[in-house]
């Protein structure tokens, strides 16, 4: 499992950089964010959600049955909302608002 | 390389939940001036970086605090410490109410009551658990955090920690850190034993990879005393993304299936240890693969699974909808798979979710079983100004976050306590620190020179796993070892130890990966002494000693472990109950 960066799509903030509790991405020389070393990344999933560009998507290795779809964040205020795109091109949504005590 | 000198009163190694949490523990004294240490960022650093969704310690309606002691104690086979756990589970519900006033979601039944699953957990919206402490961490004027600073070593001065010394693991600065009082918070060791998936995914595990157990190796080196480190926690896992299984076991009820559809899971008990224990039997008996089965669920439970798994462990959500597509595709051509298949629950119309099961590799993690530093019911390790909490201190098993937080506060206090009374006068902090920061300056000159190893951190990181899988009790061995075994892994970890003081770093990010190889190095050499001190097995599926199977009564006692002339010194403990107090006698 790693992360994949669409660099046309970052726009260079550097949270990502902040938040990677392993440390594992860096504002590269062209001020866009560039993933150090892919094989280090635990898949918690914090830049992903942090990201405000979509730039940065979760995908599991082929190692552990990954099947080549990927996963991006975006955060709408206490709701996050994740897209899943499979190979062939179809997604999906799924909404997580954690302000709502009552259910997920 | 510069050096960065800075005098605090607390200084916290480690920005985790501990950490975090024993910060606003100890800012509640005015005046105090604290300092977190942490090697990455506090937004996200810890075990606690993907969220939570559920807080795993907390004592239900009906319970009282001695139940989670009982439960705790049960759960170790004996080998805990009543003091700790009592003050820990004291605390417990005080923690989530404060995590909840700090901005953590609780559910809530429809009298707003804690909504519970099971009588010490509660339901929580805990992605962004970390961030809310962390937030509340920097709202703290006396709190100053360091982030990206790697601690090595803890500076003694006559017999008594005074601070730390730290490196940069971007910018190359050397910190010298010096404070009256000093809470070790720094976590548990992940990457000691090969991983469940090595290479490319070799990260992809339970418990965080970046927790190497420096806590552990700098409290050894330093001479405190460690306690249970035999007590390997291995944990129950999704196949693939090592992602939890408590939220189908204890949310929806699953079964652990073998491959004949038999639920294996009472014929072995369903403690953490019982639950990998009849995993790996059944796999090694020809039953495999074996699965967690929930079944007869409606849409929408199976909805807000996948939403609960997105609070912590988004790859098994991904791995579902993965399976879920090629199930669907399948099912065009008239096949049938993956983990959700619609319509073929228990009854009509329903559908289940299943995921395929295994135990991971053992790590080192006190929050869980019952390793770390031995301290005293105040969490003051044997080394004095020095305390821990959370998953670096030992004898308290089954804190998970909320214990962690909890002992952090107890830990907090007494660290507050003992710094107005030993405030730190003149003290040699710039000469203690001296062996580590050449040591780094060494690894730093050797990048290019000769006499450097022609290896890179990593191949040694590789070889250290391996002679720990293969000889003492890691996946590949089922977990088990005898003593021939695990005097080869002593001899091993001696040799790439010895190769590993000849590495060479290219910059701040290469000393960091070499400084972490030789913590876990440290620690490996004491567990394999701590393994074969303990000769019996108490714990089958953390741990099988094959020269002694089987549990011994007579060894209802922690195996301690100390440092002195550079020799590791077993020494036993009694059991202390949990209405004594503890004290280090000098």
């Amino acid at each position: 499992m790693s992360i994949a960066l669409d660099p046309a799509l970052c726009s260079g903030c550097g949270r990502c950089v902040e938040v990677c509790p392993g440390g594992l991405l860096a504002l590269g020389p062209d001020g866009r964010a560039r993933n150090l070393s892919p094989g280090e990344c635990w898949n918690c999933a914090a830049c992903v959600k942090d990201c405000p560009c979509g730039a940065l998507s979760l995908y599991l290795a082929p190692q552990i049955g990954g099947g080549g779809a990927t996963m991006r964040a975006a955060r709408l205020g206490a709701v996050l909302r994740w897209e899943i795109i499979f190979p062939d091109g179809r997604s999906r949504f799924i909404r997580v608002d954690s302000s709502r005590p009552d259910g997920y | 390389m510069r050096t960065v000198a800075v005098d605090t009163d607390i200084l916290i190694l480690g920005g985790g939940a501990a950490g975090c949490y024993a910060a606003l523990s100890a800012a509640a004294r005015p005046g105090m001036r604290i300092m977190i240490a942490e090697k990455a960022h506090i937004s996200r650093s810890g075990c606690l970086a993907a969220g939570i969704n559920a807080i795993n310690a907390h004592i239900g309606r009906g319970h009282c605090p001695d139940d989670y002691v009982d439960y705790a104690e049960k759960d170790a086979a004996g080998i805990a410490r009543g003091d700790l756990l009592a003050s820990m589970a004291g605390r417990l519900n005080k923690t989530v109410r404060t995590l909840e006033k700090l901005g953590l979601v609780v559910h809530k039944d429809a009298d707003g009551r804690y909504a519970e699953r099971g009588w010490r957990n509660v339901r929580v919206n805990g992605e962004n658990i970390k961030p809310l402490l962390a937030a509340a961490v920097q709202k703290r004027d006396q709190v100053r955090v360091l982030n990206r600073v790697n601690i090595v070593s803890i500076l003694i001065d006559d017999g008594r920690a005074i601070g730390a010394v730290g490196f940069g693991t971007t910018e190359a600065v050397c910190y010298v850190l010096r404070a009256a009082a000093i809470i070790c918070a720094t976590g548990g060791a992940a990457g000691l034993y090969s991983p469940n998936s090595p290479g490319f995914a070799g990260h992809c595990m339970w418990y965080p990879p970046f927790n190497t157990g420096a806590g552990y190796a700098m409290g050894i080196l330093a001479g405190a005393e460690m306690t249970t480190l035999e007590m390997r926690f291995v944990a129950l896992r999704c196949k693939g993304s090592i992602a939890p299984t408590g939220t189908l076991a204890q949310g929806l009820g699953a079964a652990q299936i073998n491959s004949r559809g038999e639920n294996y899971e009472n014929r072995y008990g369903t403690m953490t240890a019982q639950r990998v224990y009849g995993t790996l039997r059944e796999n090694l008996e020809g039953r495999g693969p074996c699965r967690l089965h929930a079944g007869n669920l409606t849409r929408p439970q199976v909805e807000d699974i996948y939403r609960a798994y997105l609070n912590m462990a988004p790859a098994q959500t991904l791995k579902w909808l993965e399976e879920e597509q090629k199930d669907r595709g399948e099912r065009e051509e008239g096949g049938e798979r993956g983990g959700w298949q619609e319509g073929k629950g228990r009854d009509e119309g329903s559908c289940f979710l299943a995921a395929e099961i295994e135990g991971t590799e053992p790590y080192l993690v006190g929050g869980h079983a019952a390793c770390g530093y031995w301290v005293d019911s105040r969490r003051a390790t044997t080394v004095p100004g020095l305390f821990a909490a959370g998953d670096a201190a030992g004898g308290c098993p089954q804190k998970y976050a909320s214990g962690a937080m909890a002992e952090a506060e107890i830990a907090a206090e007494a660290a507050l306590e003992y710094a107005l009374e030993h405030p730190l006068g003149r003290c040699r902090a710039l000469s203690a620190s001296g062996a580590a920061v050449a040591e780094a300056r060494g690894f730093l000159l050797r990048r290019e020179e000769k006499g450097k190893v022609p290896f890179e951190a990593g191949q040694l990181e590789e070889a250290m796993q391996q002679a720990m899988d293969r000889y003492a009790g890691g996946i590949s061995a089922a977990y088990r070892f005898n003593e021939a075994q695990l005097a080869v892994a002593a001899e091993r970890i001696g040799e790439i130890t010895f190769l590993s003081g000849s590495l060479g770093a290219r910059d701040m990010r290469g000393l960091l990966r070499i400084h972490e190889l030789r913590e876990r190095l440290v620690v490996c050499r004491s567990l394999i002494a701590h393994l074969g001190a303990r000769r019996e097995t108490r714990w089958p599926g953390f741990a099988e000693h094959t020269d002694y199977p089987g549990a011994d009564e007579a060894w209802r006692l922690h195996v301690n472990s100390r440092l002195q002339d550079g020799r590791i010194r077993v020494m036993f403990r009694d059991l202390v109950g949990r209405r004594e107090v503890y004290e280090h006698r000098a």
